[in-house]
């Protein structure tokens, strides 16, 4: 750990960006690789919990309410969806909307008809699923600041940097900005809640992010990120080529271990192709320019806690994966869902970030910079 | 034989029961205290929402979500576990008003299950995949196992695991046919919505192909004399007489063969399959189907064998330890407000 080793487990600080995303992610891996809502469930109090604990005092740790109420939102509308569009699944009859009869060319497609009990309850599971990720990264979003993030990407991503910026900045962003339309509306007497207020304020918030974003992209352009410093053109183009091709195996490879059901080519291969193209390109471009940081971030003992604790509720989600079906239970027969003894430990253990990492420091303690760029 | 009234396994649960559908549509938009604001243009002093107020909306937000998922808990809790009740007239008497006659072709070959034809006596109106469901109880080769998108993934606990896999041969699936023009027409409509009518013959045959038309379709051909009442003679069988109808389990006490007699009645001798193959031969006459069957049918005994009271006992300690959490997670915000 080297000069790491300084750096003490309690006093009060930002823990590296880098390792609140890796267990944020693990968690999400863990929420795509199941449809058990008991198991959905306590992910999300897990990210929930943690992001109580350990959340510091800055106008983005507020955005894992936003993300909570996205997800209701994603739950009824995937159940609204499946009650008028959904595929007429079979089982206990609830009500029966009327039925659009299709024509012999779109069959597969329904449009009304009757509504099961089993099919309800998968929509519910699914929407749930997507709720739990949504949660994950709204915690992710909530513990870090986007700013710092960016500082600690590798320097091979700083040539997609403008993308990678807004990408990583967007939903942060977008809750400061909802924040101030909300104010101003206040400010001039007119109401804040409400479905009027919601659709009025929903373009300004969209636009009022998406500028924040870019301007921040803008600022890192003009203060070096991105730049390849005197390389020789052919030396940029090789390497801009391989961080394309990096970056594309690495989304597939990430695609393919999140479902179970791809290829095995594109698993693990896919990522370390991915990986490989990416190391290419940091040597390529590495001989042309020479980078410093300013202040890095440490990765010391709470990081490697907060990055294992997800990656064992993963390994955890992993091993229950393989042993039977409690992951997904089934729907229809519709089953009471098992709770495997396995996956809820795993679960626990991603709870002890909430213990082990290093509170944020308050705005009152000036030893640790809050907002690095802004 | 027997000729009371039919009353297949569609309950019809009323929305009263599933009050636990109610939390989200209600729960989400809590007015909060939002401070009111003095009348413009009126001098504002503005107040920015405190940190109290952001965390309050948090918590807000958090017992909505926790009430949700306690709707969904209650909703499950209220509709597992609970059978459909049906009995059935015979397929070979006359049929009763409102009730039709229908033929269920089920091939499991490539599983090792044999092919099988059933005839059936269902309520007009009554959809393929109901039929499948009847069949199941009728015969006690347990419900089919359906995948949460609708996709037919096992028939009679054939397969036990999987639901249209990907394999070498392309998928394996449970492939859905037509008989009623004579010869097997391959259906792609969702069997829970197509509805039948009498005389129909559906089919069923678990194949390894691309997933199209040209998918094999059940070995036994799509004849008329599949209905007993019209035709009493079995198709591709050496008829057994009624004394020996039970045969031997192939694989001890999970498989029985099955057979009817040539008895142009049919009912009298019809077997029920579990009894037969369970208690050495008791000829129950109970059974109210004429099992037209060909070949073995294995009864691969689908009931799970777990105890959902344990189920239960866990979900609770989880959401035992998710409200513990959301306890601390609330004193929590109150200290640091």
């Amino acid at each position: 750990m080297g000069p790491d080793a300084k750096v003490a487990m309690t006093a009060p600080r930002l823990l590296h960006p880098g390792a609140w995303w890796l267990w944020a992610v693990a968690l999400a891996a863990c929420a795509l690789r199941t449809t058990n809502p008991v198991l959905l469930c306590l992910i999300i109090s897990v990210a929930g919990w943690v992001v109580v604990s350990r959340r510091a005092d800055v106008p983005w740790s507020r955005s894992f309410a936003s993300f909570l109420r996205l997800g209701t939102i994603v739950i009824v509308m995937r159940v609204a969806f499946q009650i008028l569009f959904g595929v007429r699944v079979p089982g206990t009859t609830m009500f029966t909307i009327p039925e659009v009869t299709l024509p012999g060319w779109a069959a597969g497609v329904s449009l009304g008809g009757p509504v099961t009990i089993e099919s309800l309850m998968a929509a519910v599971y699914q929407g749930l699923r997507l709720a739990a990720v949504l949660a994950c990264f709204g915690a992710a979003t909530s513990l870090c600041s986007p700013y710092r993030m960016l500082r600690a990407l590798p320097t091979v991503l700083y040539e997609a940097g403008v993308a990678v910026t807004i990408a990583f900045t967007f939903a942060p962003q977008a809750i400061v900005s909802s924040r101030q339309v909300r104010e101003a509306r206040r400010l001039r007497g007119r109401s804040d809640r409400g479905v009027r207020a919601w659709t009025a304020s929903a373009l300004p918030v969209l636009e009022g992010a998406l500028d924040r974003a870019v301007a921040l992209a803008a600022s890192m352009d003009s203060r070096g990120y991105g730049r390849r410093g005197s390389g020789s053109p052919a030396v940029r183009r090789r390497s801009i080529g391989l961080v394309l091709l990096g970056l594309v195996a690495i989304a597939v490879g990430s695609y393919g271990l999140l479902d179970p059901g791809a290829p095995a080519l594109f698993r693990i291969p896919a990522l370390a192709l991915g990986a490989a193209a990416l190391l290419g390109a940091l040597i390529a471009g590495g001989k042309s320019t020479t980078r410093t940081r300013y202040r890095p971030d440490p990765w010391a003992a709470p990081e490697w806690i907060v990055s294992m604790a997800g990656l064992v509720a993963f390994g955890s989600f992993v091993i229950v994966g393989r042993m039977g079906s409690a992951l997904s239970p089934s729907t229809n027969p519709l089953e009471v869902p098992a709770v495997p003894l396995i996956a809820v430990v795993g679960l626990l253990v991603g709870t002890l970030p909430a213990w082990f990492a290093p509170h944020p420091p308050t705005l009152a303690s000036t030893s640790a910079p809050l907002v690095v760029a802004a | 034989m027997l000729h009371h009234k039919t009353v297949v396994g569609l309950r019809e649960v009323g929305l009263g029961s599933v009050g636990g559908l109610g939390p989200w549509s209600g729960r989400v938009s809590h007015p909060l205290p939002v401070p009111t604001h003095p009348e413009w243009p009126r001098t504002v002093t503005h107040q920015p929402p405190s940190i109290a107020t952001e965390r309050l909306q948090q918590m807000r937000a958090l017992r909505a979500m926790a009430a949700l998922l306690v709707g969904v808990v209650a909703l499950v809790s209220l509709l597992v576990g609970s059978a459909a009740t049906a009995s059935a007239s015979s397929c070979s008497g006359s049929l009763a008003d409102g009730e039709i006659r229908v033929v269920l072709v089920v091939d499991s070959s490539d599983l090792g299950g044999g092919a099988s034809a059933t005839c059936l006596v269902v309520p007009a109106g009554t959809t393929g995949s109901q039929l499948l469901a009847r069949r199941g109880s009728e015969l006690g080769t347990g419900s089919p196992r359906y995948g949460s998108s609708g996709l037919l993934c096992a028939i009679d606990g054939l397969p036990a695991t999987g639901c249209g896999d990907r394999s070498s041969g392309g998928f394996e699936y449970w492939a859905y046919f037509n008989g009623s023009s004579g010869s097997w027409v391959y259906g792609n409509i969702n069997p829970f919505t197509r509805r039948l009518s009498d005389g129909d013959i559906e089919g069923w045959r678990y194949v390894q192909g691309a997933g199209n038309g040209q998918d094999p379709p059940p070995r036994i051909g799509p004849s008329r004399s599949l209905f007993p009442a019209l035709a009493p003679v079995l198709p591709e069988l050496p008829p057994v007489s009624a004394s020996s109808s039970v045969t031997a389990a192939p694989s001890g006490a999970s498989a029985a063969g099955i057979t009817a007699s040539t008895a142009p009645a049919g009912a009298d001798v019809a077997i029920d399959p579990i009894l037969g193959a369970t208690s050495g031969g008791s000829v129950s006459t109970t059974s109210a189907v004429d099992p037209v069957v060909v070949g073995d049918v294995a009864l691969a005994s689908s009931t799970s064998s777990h105890s959902s009271t344990g189920r239960w006992i866990g979900i609770a300690a989880v959401f035992g330890l998710i409200a513990v959490m959301a306890g601390g997670a609330w004193v929590q915000t109150r200290r640091s407000r």
